[in-house]
Formats: C-alpha cells, sequence, structure tokens
C-alpha cells in the first residue's frame, strides 16, 4: 500500500484545522458598509471666449499697445491686460464665463503707445463662451480741434450753414460749416497742435463781414472759437444799412472827392448811413478790436459802392438765406 | 414671435450642456445618473446640464457609491471614481459569551461568523454581559480570517 506524502497530510490537516472549521459557520445577512465615500477626480474642460479687435492704422505707428479688459462695475481691477507689438493681431482668449453676459457690460480698452495717440474704449456685451469681432477701431493721433458757436451778434441767434475756412501760413486750408444749432468743429492734422499759425475766418462767402481769429494751439488740442458775425444792436439802430460791394472802398471823412480816407472798407463791410447827400452817404462803420470792444467811425462812402441791406441782419428768417448766397 | 422664443429657449437650452464621461474602477460597474441607468462604465459624452446631480455605482464584489456631483458651466466633466472592494471575512472569536458589534449598528453573538465587509476601517466593538469590554478598530484590506483577541495596551503606552 503507498503512503501519502508528508506535505500532502500536512496541507489536509491545516485545510481541517483552518477553512473547514467555517464550513457550518453562520454567514452574517448584510453586508457591511464603511459609509467611506468613493474615491473621486473631477477633471473639466472649459471652452474659451476668443475676442478678436481689428485695428486700422491711419498715417502712424505706434510702439505698442496695451490691451485691458474691464467689467463696466469695476474699471479698476482688469480682467485682461497685455501688451501687443504692432505686428501682431490683437487677440484675447480668456476661459469660459470670465465674462458679463450684460448688454454693454464689458468694457475693451486699447492704449496705443505713442505720442499724441488716444485711448480707444469699446463697450461690448460679453458671452459664455465663443467669439466675439470687435468693430474696427481707428489708430490715428490725436487731431488739433477748433470748435464753437457761429452767432449774430444782434441777437445772438445761431446760425446754421455758415461757411468757415481754417488756413495756415502756407495757404494749406480746411473748411466746414455750421450747423443749424450754430456748431462748427475743424479736426486739423496732429501737428497742427504744435503751430500758432492758424487763421480761422467764419463768414466767408455770405452777406455777414468775415471774421477772422487766430487759432493758437500752442500744444493743446482742443481751441474753443465762437464767431459773433453781423453788427451789434446798438450800431443797427444808428441808421439805415448798407452794404459794401466792392472791396478797397474809400471811406472819407468829408463828401467831397479827394478828402482824406482813413482807411479802406472791404466787400461786405456794413455802413449805418445816417445821412445822404447827392450820391454820397454819411454815416458810421463799427470796427472791433475784439468781440465785445468795437469802435464807431463816422465817414462818408459813394452811393454806388454800397447796397441798401434793408433788415438782413435783424430779420428772424435771414440767417440760413444769408449762408445760401 | 412665439416660434422665435421657443427657438431661442432650445439654443439656450443646448448650449448649456456639458458632456460627462464617467470612468469607474471596477470597469462595467452601472451609471446610475439622477436615478436613470446610463450604462456600464466607462460612459463617455453623456450630456448633462450645469447643477446639482446624483451619481450612483454598482458593481459586484464593490460597495454601491453614491456622490453628488456640482457641475459647472463647462465644455466637458471627466468624473473618475474608485468604489471600494467588499472583503470575505471570516471572523471568530476564541473567548465565549461576548457580544460583537460593528460600525455601531451590525451585532452578533456568534464566536465563528462570515462577514461580507466593505474595504477600509471598521469600529469593532466588544460586549461581555452587556458591558463594554473592549473597543477596536479592525481593517478589511483583503479576504482573510480575522481572529478577535481583547486589544492589549502596549506595555508603557498611555
Amino acid at each position: 500500500m503507498r503512503i501519502p506524502h508528508t506535505s500532502f497530510l500536512v496541507f489536509s490537516a491545516m485545510f481541517v484545522l483552518s477553512g473547514c472549521g467555517y464550513m457550518f459557520a453562520p454567514k452574517y445577512s448584510d453586508p457591511i458598509y464603511t459609509q467611506r465615500p468613493p474615491l473621486i477626480s473631477l477633471r473639466y474642460e472649459y471652452r474659451d471666449i476668443h475676442i478678436y479687435a481689428p485695428l486700422q492704422v491711419v498715417n502712424t505707428l505706434p510702439e505698442a499697445y496695451q490691451v485691458y479688459i474691464y467689467d463696466k462695475d469695476n474699471e479698476v481691477d482688469a480682467l485682461f491686460a497685455a501688451t501687443y507689438m504692432p505686428e501682431e493681431k490683437i487677440e484675447v482668449y480668456l476661459p469660459q464665463n470670465t465674462l458679463s453676459t450684460d448688454k454693454n457690460g464689458t468694457i475693451f480698452v486699447i492704449s496705443p503707445q505713442g505720442r499724441d495717440m488716444p485711448e480707444i474704449k469699446i463697450k461690448f456685451t460679453g458671452v459664455r463662451y465663443g467669439d466675439i469681432t470687435l468693430p474696427v477701431s481707428k489708430i490715428i493721433k490725436t487731431p488739433a480741434i477748433v470748435e464753437g458757436l457761429v452767432f449774430r451778434r444782434y441777437d445772438d441767434r445761431m446760425l446754421g450753414g455758415i461757411q468757415l475756412v481754417a488756413a495756415d501760413s502756407t495757404g494749406r486750408t480746411f473748411y466746414t460749416k455750421s450747423r443749424l444749432d450754430g456748431d462748427y468743429r475743424f479736426e486739423l492734422p496732429n501737428e497742427y497742435g504744435y503751430r500758432n499759425d492758424i487763421v480761422v475766418s467764419a463768414g466767408v462767402g455770405s452777406l455777414f463781414p468775415v471774421v477772422k481769429k487766430d487759432a493758437q494751439f500752442n500744444g493743446k488740442f482742443n481751441l474753443e472759437m465762437d464767431f459773433p458775425l453781423g453788427p451789434s444792436k446798438e450800431f443797427v439802430e444808428q441808421g439805415n444799412l448798407y452794404i459794401v460791394i466792392n472791396n478797397l472802398t474809400h471811406f472819407r471823412i468829408a463828401s467831397s472827392n479827394g478828402s482824406f480816407t482813413p482807411f479802406l472798407l472791404a466787400k461786405n463791410d456794413i455802413v449805418a448811413v445816417t445821412q445822404v447827400a447827392g450820391n454820397r452817404l454819411y454815416g458810421l462803420v463799427e470796427i472791433f478790436w475784439s468781440d465785445e470792444n468795437a469802435e464807431m467811425i463816422s465817414g462818408w462812402v459813394r452811393e454806388q459802392d454800397v447796397i441798401y441791406a434793408g433788415n438782413y441782419f435783424m430779420s428772424p428768417q435771414d440767417d440760413l438765406e444769408l449762408a445760401k448766397q | 414671435m412665439k416660434q422665435f422664443l421657443v427657438l431661442q429657449l432650445f439654443v439656450v437650452s443646448v448650449m448649456a450642456q456639458v458632456t460627462l464621461d464617467v470612468k469607474v474602477l471596477p470597469k462595467g460597474a452601472t451609471i446610475i445618473l439622477d436615478g436613470k441607468e446610463i450604462g456600464s462604465a466607462p460612459v463617455k459624452g453623456y450630456s448633462v446640464k450645469p447643477g446639482l446631480h446624483e451619481i450612483r455605482l454598482e458593481a459586484s464584489g464593490y460597495a454601491p457609491a453614491i456622490h453628488e456631483i456640482a457641475v459647472q458651466d463647462a465644455k466637458r466633466l471627466v468624473a473618475d471614481f474608485m468604489m471600494n472592494p467588499m472583503y470575505k471575512i471570516k471572523f471568530r472569536a476564541k473567548e465565549k459569551g461576548l457580544t460583537f458589534e460593528l460600525n455601531g449598528e451590525h451585532t452578533w453573538r456568534d464566536e465563528k461568523i462570515k462577514l461580507n465587509l466593505e474595504a477600509g476601517a471598521h469600529r469593532l466593538r466588544v460586549y461581555y454581559l452587556d458591558e463594554l469590554f473592549d473597543d477596536q478598530i479592525i481593517v478589511a484590506d483583503r479576504n482573510a480570517e480575522f481572529i478577535y483577541t481583547r486589544y492589549q495596551p502596549e506595555p508603557g503606552g498611555n
């Protein structure tokens, strides 16, 4: 008879003593949990917001662009700030949900680096994610601006349609017209902001005597100049108004030919006539040393050099009509 | 106008969807999202709205798991779960007349018993004649036999 191997006997004995001992052991009915949460890892993948700000650079080249994005309720802490070189496209990538979706709730600021280039602010409506293309921003040097009002001196009535001319010492000229509310505005090239040789004339081509003023910028870029046109109320009350029809018209101290001419009148100058002697008219002209300071000087003109103006400078409807002439 | 509003609502609701990927160890676990079975792990490309959701996981040999996720507004959320395995523990006490209590809710008096324990630490309390006799933490980390012996503080320990 074959005797079992010793190791088999040991194994069998261990089986009986240990595992086999549980063959009749009861089993606890419920699984027993620790109530420990499972191990978990969450990874989010976000979309992004892509903003493109196209530029149109006009006759200048900034050294760089400083770009900021602000929430409209906090223009101190930028949501985004970066510097772009002139050759780079201005594109911004932001994580999803970083912009307000309120209407015009976000401000995009482009600050060109260089002399006299104003900052550009664009308000826009943010999105949760996706593409935004902003309107084209014009990068232009700060213009030299002359603006103001054109009005009738007689009654302060605003004059629309009045031609204004800005001319520099080289003869380069710029034109504009006053609007119905009397406003006018010149936007001159940036370099004029450093020049003092600009003369602005108002009333060119109208029946009003042309008024000229020097626009001296001296490094400022905004000048306000108002133009009161026509005679003063005091002057109008002196007599019937006549308009000089020719340049270099003699304004003599006496009615006789050859009497002394202290100065010559220009076309559209106004004479308030008080006396008539034959074909000679005696009256006053108004010389303005400044907008508020005027002097009336008496003298004689020939009837053929003037035309009766009627109430052109007083009537309520004459402003536009005059301007068209 | 009404159609436009309906379309707008549709667009907004579609835009607000987040793609959910769920990976679970073990593979093949049943995934139940907000009470609805959405498949066996791994599940990819399931769309959910941002907000609070409940994920329940079930797999044989593992403790079922429930987890609440506050889904953020994003393009994709990848959730990886590792479920806790259950171990078969053969419990044996050398002394007689003891009452055993596990985790404050499971009680038995048998000297030998088969237990199905979730992996991890469990609190074992032992009573003798209704008096607390022992209190210790046991750790289930494999299928094994556990022979109960009363906790003996090490000499010199506090």
